[in-house]
């Protein structure tokens, strides 16, 4: 599994590198000090797995995440970010303290899925099984494409909608609609993309729309629905009917 | 300076209506006291009121004017063996103004009796006496008084230098034990072993050098200069195995300054901040320039770093405010700290007399 070292301190990527050495299955395809190098790096080699510092100068490790179209596998390797990790309550995922014990980095790629499973990086298309990162304000998230219902666009940012979660992220709903499976998730409207495993029930609506019912209660207790535009009714039809 | 500043203290200049009420009481009081056992001996006298208020306004007049020579010679701060000496002059001195005023007052307002400047030389003399003898107790007890709520005030201040020095100790305590800082300089010489074992040596004996330091400054009020740089080496030399390139040092301090007294863990606060909120935070790193100089009575400390002065998103903010406090407590209005913006970088300066407060500073600010 090719894996990125992403440290500002050269004695801390080496350590993390020493430690490294004694696992056979991780090759450690390049070192990044900052956010910049490490974009670079991750375009080039296309890492499966980002060993990842938080606090870093010129942009911290979740304003990487944020910029990449969709998330490697991480490991946060931090010495004490006490805060900047309950950001991740919702959905734990593994970091390691410094300095790094290696029985516990052991344990922590032991818990990583197999490099085949996980789609390599750089690929066009995100499948349900993708992983994406998502920030808003203080919270982060790591959510796999299948848990997401719907994305909502509003002005330059989207709103997510998975679990009882609805962060806002800045995303372009089009950019998005490019690399999504196109098998999964449906352009209903210039709103809306939703995600087809959801839906439970269809409704004719207004002029010649439709209004999808999604197997998701609010907490108001009303069931979620999205309206497909007129213009994609047909499409939608034609999508389901295959 | 230090002389004067005694009387910019709220108890002692402006409204002092406690002092007031004593000195009017305690006059009537005696006065009151005189002309009974007088009426006692003597039978009553027909315009004793007014006899008894030209006394009283002649004793409070006089023991007031006493009160000015006493702080304007600032008697407060005279070691004891002087004090009475000194006490007994201002006391003899004023005797015979007071008798004279006394007398003067007595013939111009009392006609119906017998004029006092018409008496003969030994009736002037006992009368001064008598007003020597009453300034002397008036002044010991004055003086009574003033120690009474100086060593009030001094207690209250110690109390608060104490808080605050506690205070600072948690805030150092906090940030050298700063997991970050800690965690961060233990990942580095954990990497170190293998590369330097030298380096990683020394870097232990420069955290332990840090944090027995941190541990031990609470109990002083102040220390040499020599020794809070040795200090703040040891903590940049740490930060530097962790920042290498990035972090660029240069401290010059005079080795003249070197024993100059200053508060404990102040400039490494200031360095702390400089790295913490400046260098870290620059990915081609900067530079850090400690200057220590003289002045005819303070120490003149500068640290200077690269980056940018963000006031409102300075978590280390309520170290510099505690900073600013220890100061004030220490050295009243005489100490400053400046944080300004200078090109690309950050200035502190701070400016630390040689000498502590020994007057009371204000209680309130």
């Amino acid at each position: 599994m090719k894996a990125l070292i992403i440290d500002d301190e050269r004695l801390a990527r080496k350590e993390l590198g020493n430690l490294l050495a004694a696992h056979e299955g991780i090759t450690v395809v390049g070192e990044a000090a900052n956010v910049h190098e490490a974009e670079v790096l991750i375009a080039e080699h296309h890492p499966e797995l980002l060993f990842l510092d938080i606090n870093m100068p010129g942009g911290t490790g979740f304003d990487l995440l944020e910029r990449l179209d969709h998330a490697p596998q991480v490991i946060f390797v931090t010495a004490y970010d006490e805060h900047a990790l309950k950001a991740f309550a919702v959905n734990a995922l593994d970091y390691l303290l410094k300095p790094i014990d290696p029985e516990r980095l052991a344990a922590a790629l032991g818990k990583l899925r197999p490099s085949g499973e996980h789609a390599a990086p750089g690929r066009e298309v995100l499948r349900e099984h993708d992983q994406i990162f998502l920030k808003d304000g203080d919270k982060c998230w790591f959510v796999t494409l299948k848990d997401v219902r719907s994305f909502e666009s509003e002005g330059n940012y989207v709103r997510v909608r998975f679990g009882d979660q609805k962060p806002l992220v800045l995303r372009s709903l089009n950019k998005l609609e490019e690399r999504l499976d196109p098998l999964v998730f449906f352009r209903a409207s210039r709103k809306h993309i939703i995600n087809l495993r959801w839906v439970e029930g269809i409704e004719p609506w207004f002029s010649g729309g439709l209004m999808v019912k999604l197997k998701h209660t609010g907490r108001d207790g009303q069931q979620e629905s999205i309206e497909v535009s007129r213009r994609q009714a047909t499409r939608f039809k034609d999508l389901l009917s295959l | 300076m230090m002389r004067w500043s005694f009387l910019h203290t709220p108890f002692l200049n402006g409204p002092r209506p406690v002092y007031w009420l004593m000195q009017v009481m305690s006059w009537s009081l005696f006065v009151g006291l005189f002309y009974a056992w007088q009426f006692i001996n003597d039978g009553s006298d027909a315009d004793v009121l007014q006899l008894m208020g030209m006394e009283v306004f002649t004793g409070i007049s006089m023991s007031h004017l006493l009160r000015h020579i006493i702080l304007r010679r600032s008697l407060i701060h005279a070691e004891f063996g002087l004090l009475l000496p000194q006490l007994a002059l201002y006391a003899t001195l004023l005797a015979p103004i007071a008798s004279m005023v006394e007398m003067l007052l007595h013939d111009m307002l009392l006609t119906s009796y017998k004029p006092l400047h018409t008496e003969p030389l030994l009736v002037h003399l006992n009368r001064a006496i008598n007003w020597g003898l009453l300034f002397i107790i008036w002044s010991v007890a004055y003086l009574a008084y003033c120690y009474f709520i100086i060593n009030r005030r001094e207690e209250i201040r110690n109390l608060r230098l104490e808080t605050a020095n506690r205070e600072n100790q948690l805030n150092t305590l906090r940030a050298q034990m700063n997991p970050h800082f800690m965690f961060n300089a233990l990942n580095g010489i954990r990497a170190l072993v293998d590369e330097d074992p030298e380096q990683a040596k020394r870097a232990i004996t420069q955290l332990s050098a840090i944090l027995r330091n941190a541990m031990a400054s609470v109990k002083r009020r102040t220390v040499p200069l020599g020794e809070e740089i040795d200090i703040v080496k040891a903590y940049l030399a740490l930060e530097s195995m962790r920042y290498e390139e990035r972090l660029r040092t240069q401290i010059h301090v005079d080795p003249s300054l070197e024993r100059n007294l200053v508060p404990p863990m102040l400039l490494q606060t200031l360095v702390e901040n400089a790295v913490r909120h400046g260098i870290a935070h620059l990915p081609g790193g900067g530079d850090l320039i400690i200057d220590a100089t003289g002045a005819p009575d303070a120490t003149i400390i500068t640290v200077r770093n690269s980056g940018t002065y963000q006031p409102s998103k300075d978590p280390g903010g309520i170290g510099l405010q505690n900073t600013r406090r220890r100061l004030e407590l220490l050295y009243g209005t005489a100490a400053n700290l400046i944080i300004r913006q200078e090109d690309g970088n950050v200035v502190t300066t701070v400016n630390i007399p040689i000498h502590e407060l020994r007057t009371p500073a204000p209680l309130q600010p």
